[in-house]
Order: structure tokens, then C-alpha cells, then sequence
């Protein structure tokens, strides 16, 4: 049995996930632009997420990442959860969906460029960054999720 | 008393990372594996090209109308090009495994596929690779005369009954 404990409540939403970063040691924002059209991002974005991060990986435990997409004129958001199943106990409610383990955003700027703030835990979405900042670039691999 | 709690939950969490990271169990494969032979005419041409370390295998199931799927054999990637024959006119489940296993980390194995139901005459690429944790599994039907032809989207073991 495992015991997955924090340092306070869990975000139960992507923004509240946002909020804890300034200063925090949770995890770290990490910042891009890109020569691409934010249209182009936001559309790479959609398609990559659903194919490539609804994954379950199992060890002793199974994890199951669920993604979600946002889309707007002006910002696409990228969400991703972790749920654990199995013999574990969360001291905190989980939001539904699991933890909120890495937000991704993609904004316009000026001359068909795109701007992606990625903020996510220290641990356990490492494969999945690079396969964002991949995606922003215009590549399509996925993330190998046993690598996170 | 706090103090103990949070020490035993901390050596709780350690060790559920420990587990965590210590890779998954493949998903369930037959054993022993068969060599995959076919005699038909080549149809699939596959490219493989990954890191040093990782070792990619195609699994190839028939797949009948209900979804079931039946072990045909296995391909090993270890050729950056490989020819095969898929059976013309039904469903085709191609399930390539990259396995990052070392002693170290432990087994780690990503699995990916899709469904491919070739048609008559048809010519097919599936373009593997593996690089810095990040895959690509991608199918093309081929022009018929060297011309680029075009992707085919990922399609998984569920969608069998759709056309």
C-alpha cells in the first residue's frame, strides 16, 4: 500500500494548480516561443493530446493520465491529471480526473509566433514536457510515459 | 506523535515512488513468441530507427469482427528496414513495443498500434522510432507509384467494427 501525501490541499482546478507556482518548490514554469502560428500550436496541441497522453502505465499501482484541451481565441490550454488506482490512499480529495500534474498554455504573440508557458511537478512529467515543447515546435512524437 | 506520522508517510511515499519508477509489466504477450511468416505478396514496409538501447518488436494480431484479436507473430525491429506481408481485405492489429529496460531502471515497456485492414493491392508504410523518451509510430498507405500517399490515422482496437 502506498500513502501519497502533500504539503497542503491539491489544486482542484488548473488555475489553482497555476497559482502555486510562483515561489513554490513543487515544480517549475518553464517558458517557449515558437515561429509557428498560435492556430497551428493550438491544432497540434488538440491532436497530440488526445492521441498520445490518455495512457495507463502499470507497475504495482496503475496510472492513469487523463488529458484535457481547452480552446480559445486567444489561449489553449493543455491539462493533464494522474490518478493512481490500486493500493494507495490520497490524505487529500483528489479534483476528478486525478492530480493536477502539468498545465500547458499556448498564446499568440505578434508575427505568426506562439508563446507556450509549461508549468509542471518537479517529478514525473519530464518525458511529457519534452514532448510539449516537440508539439510547439512542430513535431508529433509522444511521450514514452514510462519515462516521466 | 505528528512528528512519527509524518515520517512513516514520508517513507510511504518513497516507497510508492520506488515502485512507481521501478517500470511496468508488459502487457500480456504470448509466450513463446513465433517468428511472424506470411506468403503472401510484401504489402508493409517497415522503417525502424531508435536509440542506442531501446528494442522495438512489432506484435501482429488478426483481428476478427467482435474485436477479438488472435496472436499471428512477432517482428523484431532490430533492421532499419523490414518487409512483411499483411493479410488483404480484414483488420490487422500492428502493436510495436519499445522496451527501455536496464538494470538500473528496471523494465520499462511503451506500447503503441493500430489497426490496419490492407486493401487489395495496396502498399503501406509504418515509419517506428525512438529518440530522447519520445516515439513515433506512424502508418502511410503509399502511393502506387512511389508518389507520397498519405497518412493514416492511429486507429485502436475498439474502432474494429467501424469502416
Amino acid at each position: 500500500m502506498a500513502l501519497l501525501a502533500g504539503c497542503g490541499p491539491l489544486p482542484q482546478t488548473a488555475q489553482q494548480f497555476r497559482e502555486q507556482f510562483p515561489g513554490s518548490f513543487i515544480g517549475s514554469v518553464q517558458t517557449l516561443e515558437v515561429d509557428r502560428p498560435y492556430q497551428d500550436v493550438s491544432k497540434t496541441f488538440q491532436a497530440k493530446a488526445s492521441e498520445c497522453l490518455y495512457v495507463s502505465v502499470r507497475s504495482d499501482i496503475v496510472t492513469t493520465y487523463k488529458p484535457t484541451v481547452v480552446v480559445g481565441d486567444k489561449r489553449t490550454e493543455l491539462h493533464l491529471q494522474r490518478r493512481y488506482d490500486g493500493d494507495v490512499i490520497n490524505l487529500y480529495k483528489e479534483p476528478e480526473g486525478g492530480q493536477y500534474v502539468l498545465v500547458a498554455d499556448a498564446t499568440p504573440l505578434p508575427a505568426n509566433r506562439t508563446k507556450v508557458d509549461i508549468y509542471g511537478l518537479w517529478r514525473g512529467v519530464g518525458a511529457v514536457v519534452k514532448a510539449i515543447t516537440a508539439w510547439a515546435n512542430g513535431n508529433t512524437g509522444c511521450p514514452d510515459m514510462t519515462k516521466n | 506523535m505528528l512528528d512519527t506520522g509524518w515520517r512513516s508517510g514520508l517513507a510511504l511515499l518513497s516507497l510508492a515512488f520506488i515502485v512507481a519508477c521501478a517500470g511496468n509489466r508488459p502487457p500480456p504477450r504470448p509466450r513463446p513468441y513465433i517468428p511472424y511468416i506470411s506468403n503472401a505478396a510484401t504489402n508493409v514496409t517497415v522503417r525502424t530507427e531508435v536509440e542506442r538501447g531501446v528494442r522495438a518488436t512489432l506484435y501482429v494480431y488478426s483481428v476478427d469482427a467482435a474485436c477479438n484479436t488472435e496472436y499471428q507473430g512477432t517482428v523484431s525491429l532490430d533492421q532499419r528496414l523490414v518487409e512483411l506481408s499483411i493479410l488483404e481485405g480484414t483488420f490487422t492489429y500492428l502493436d510495436v513495443s519499445f522496451d527501455t529496460s536496464s538494470f538500473m531502471a528496471g523494465s520499462r515497456i511503451s506500447s503503441v498500434g493500430s489497426l490496419l485492414k490492407p486493401r487489395a493491392g495496396g502498399n503501406y508504410e509504418l515509419t517506428v522510432s525512438y529518440q530522447d523518451d519520445i516515439y513515433n509510430f506512424v502508418l502511410r498507405e503509399t502511393g502506387s507509384r512511389g508518389g507520397a500517399g498519405h497518412e493514416l490515422p492511429r486507429r485502436g482496437l475498439a474502432t474494429c467494427g467501424a469502416e
